[in-house]
């Protein structure tokens, strides 16, 4: 009996997680934006002092790209009337920026 | 003991450090060094201890009783016990079984470029090829040795200079000062990998395969301590790692393709290339002893011939059973699932059926009719039991908070 009380409350517990409020979504596109924002950074510095190769860059830059387009999917719930999410936005304007620079770069383009 | 044993104990040390890492305990390490910095490096410390004491625990009963571990349970709980603990470590062990294909998968996908759904299958399938024609020696030795590659991260943590005594401070209990939800996850997630039951079942079949007796009793208490203990300090050199590497530049670890960040700023392209076989062999190895161990499970719980060292048509049923979950396993990365999330939830999910499958072990090593006069002590009875009660609550607790989100 104190096993199916326990079940029930996990999944009690579990229902509540699938609905999440716009400070959760915001929270965590920043978290994700600094996350791979410094990532691309990083790899992109690997990729200068030649410590990666590019092929291991456009898997990480596709990686990046799937988890912004994520984000940008989830920023669409917050309202538009949250100027959180217009800074958000922003930011990862410039994330996408750095994504492309490295994606150009191990690609062999630009530098 | 005289040299053929001192041999085999060499032996069994190196391949327990190199078959310690699996995707398991480098996904909790890299997370938990990059959010939490050294805080967590106590559950890895308190998951090593008792993975001792347990791996301890399941070469006495197979040296002592000549049972493997699932065998000596059904025969002392019967059948209808065991059941339940056979379902709940098919659904977890399945899981961590495609989570440990995922994990190799990502490896190869990093060297090469190619798509995870592209490797499963085709990893899926070397595992079988490997379990099909080789033998206990084969996998036991042979993958282990190989994977004495993981020592990249003791090298790399060294490289990276980290403050030691902050890195010794965390090897103590402290509570989290953000993301409390998220720690408590994290640090049950690290105990399960740590404290893996395919660990010590497929420790305790294989011991029965090589025909232990009482003689190894000394033997299995070295190597259970320095090799797991030695395996554990590997295991907290990837939390340095991700400490020095990704902490300081606030990158969280959400995707396996960051993984090389945590190697490269110190160690360069060829500990590029090390990281990258580093992390197939790990998880292509546990992939192996997991497929190994679930089939040993099966056999010994329905009394069907067994034994990798038995030509698959000698010990049918006990093929069947691997042939059948490394498909599953290769099919569910192939569908798409994301193999780090996957290997977190399973680890998590092996903290929640620990008690299920520790505690009827526990009282079994407390039987004299088994152990004879090596019953266990009250210390080591202590240690297991107060550690794996509390991962569980922890973790009944951590898994609906990491789902809701909340603190």
């Amino acid at each position: 009996m104190r096993i199916v009380t326990l079940l029930v409350a996990l999944c009690a517990f579990t229902a509540a997680g699938c609905e999440r409020d716009a400070s959760q979504t915001i929270e965590q596109a920043d978290k994700s934006f600094q996350t791979w924002s410094s990532s691309l950074e990083l790899t992109s510095k690997q990729l200068d002092d030649s410590a990666i190769t590019r092929k291991y860059a456009t898997v990480l830059a596709a990686a990046a790209r799937e988890e912004l387009d994520d984000q940008a999917e989830s920023l669409r719930d917050v309202p538009e009337t949250d100027s959180r999410r217009g800074e958000l936005e922003e930011r990862m304007l410039l994330v996408r920026q750095r994504w492309a620079a490295l994606r150009d770069r191990a690609a062999g383009g630009g530098q | 003991m005289n040299f053929k044993k001192v041999f085999e104990v060499a032996l069994g040390i190196v391949t327990s450090v190199g078959g310690f890492l699996e995707a398991g305990s480098i996904a909790t390490a890299v997370q938990a060094g990059a959010i939490f910095k050294f805080q967590l490096l106590w559950p890895i410390l308190l998951g090593t201890i008792v993975l001792i004491f347990l791996v301890e625990m399941a070469g006495r009963l197979a040296a002592v009783s000549h049972h493997p571990l699932p065998s000596a349970v059904r025969e002392r709980f019967g059948f209808n016990f065991y059941a339940i603990v056979l379902v709940a470590s098919t659904i977890v062990d399945l899981l961590v079984l495609a989570s440990e294909i995922g994990g190799a998968c990502m490896g190869l996908k990093m060297m090469s470029g190619a798509p995870l759904a592209a490797l499963a299958l085709p990893v899926a399938l070397l595992a079988w090829l490997l379990l099909w024609n080789g033998t206990f020696g084969t996998i036991e030795y042979g993958v282990s040795l190989l994977g004495l590659i993981t020592i990249v991260f003791i090298v790399a943590a060294i490289k990276f200079g980290p403050q030691y005594s902050q890195a010794a401070g965390g090897l103590l209990p402290t509570l989290p000062t953000h993301d409390k939800p998220h720690y408590w996850f994290i640090a049950v997630s690290i105990l399960g990998a740590t404290i893996s039951p395919y660990l010590f079942n497929f420790y305790s079949s294989g011991a029965v395969e090589d025909e232990w007796d009482e003689s190894d009793l000394v033997p299995n208490r070295i190597t259970a301590g320095l090799g797991m203990g030695f395996g554990g300090f590997t295991s907290m050199a990837v939390l340095v790692c991700a400490a020095c590497a990704l902490y300081p530049r606030g990158i969280d670890f959400t995707r396996y393709e960051q993984l090389p960040l945590i190697i490269t700023p110190a160690l360069g392209m060829w500990g590029f290339w090390i990281l990258c076989c580093a992390l197939f062999i790990a998880c292509f190895g546990a992939a192996l002893e997991l497929a190994l161990d679930m089939a040993y499970v099966y056999a010994q719980t329905f009394g069907w011939a067994w034994g990798e060292n038995k030509k698959p048509a000698d010990a049918a049923r006990f093929s069947m059973v691997f042939t059948i979950i490394l498909l599953i396993a290769g099919i569910i990365i192939t569908c798409g699932v994301d193999p780090l999330k996957l290997t977190l939830l399973s680890m998590a999910a092996t903290a929640v059926i620990l008690p299920l499958v520790v505690l009827p072990f526990l009282v079994l090593m407390n039987d004299r009719k088994f152990m004879k006069e090596h019953t266990n002590g009250r210390f080591a009875n202590f240690v297991v039991f107060f550690s794996i009660v509390m991962a569980s609550i922890i973790a009944l607790v951590a898994i609906p908070l990491e789902i809701y989100g909340g603190s």
